[in-house]
């Protein structure tokens, strides 16, 4: 038999880097957005001088996100990369239902869009997400 | 697709997670292939077959076969 020399934690270690950046970059545009929505509703800051430029940070830290998660898929084996690309499917597909309900009942004066509705895509992508956990988990 | 990782792993005494990092993939993904619930790619398969000194052809058979 073939004596191989590899790390033995070579996939490991580049999934568990890149997951992290991915997870890093996400968290902190989350926290860029919660705190320039909180100090433009809460704080006597010029709104239009403060949403622009809350706007251009939250910009470039969302597409360093894209950025890392791209990375992270790229960096996971085949199987792993099947099954996060179909999650994410699922929840950009979930998004569009969602999104779409809540302008047609807006525009029916049905309900009208706030922060909980925000909250609720949040959630929505949550759980599209946590679909790719449940499917890796019947593996272990 | 039936395959025969199974038993040519534990003919090297490797663990799953021995085999992973051979082939630097996760150990889920290894024991994903030996149930028969995901097939391997071409590069993948080659890469078991080289492995363990074998054909692709005398690890993985097709069930219709």
């Amino acid at each position: 038999m073939k004596n191989t020399t590899v790390n033995p934690n070579a996939y490991a270690a580049r999934e568990k880097k890149t997951s992290w950046y991915a997870a890093l970059s996400v968290l902190v545009w989350a926290i860029t957005v919660t705190l320039s929505s909180a100090a433009l509703t809460h704080l006597s800051v010029p709104k239009l001088l403060f949403g622009i430029f809350a706007l251009l940070i939250s910009v470039v830290i969302g597409l360093a996100a894209i950025v890392a998660y791209i990375r992270w898929l790229k960096a996971l084996d085949e199987m792993m990369r099947k099954i996060w690309v179909e999650s994410m499917a699922l929840t950009l597909g979930a998004l569009w239902i969602a999104f779409g309900a809540l302008i047609i009942l807006e525009a029916a004066d049905i309900n009208y869009i706030g922060t909980m509705d925000i909250g609720l895509l949040t959630i929505l992508a949550g759980l599209g997400m946590a679909t790719g956990a449940i499917r890796i988990a019947k593996y272990r | 697709m039936k395959n025969r990782l199974k038993v040519l792993r534990a003919e090297q005494r490797w663990t799953q997670a021995d085999l992973a990092a051979k082939l630097e993939v996760s150990r889920q993904t290894i024991n994903a292939i030996e149930k028969g619930k995901f097939d391997p790619s071409l590069p993948l398969a080659f890469k078991i077959a080289k492995l363990f000194n074998s054909s692709i052809e005398d690890i993985f058979q097709d069930e219709e076969a």
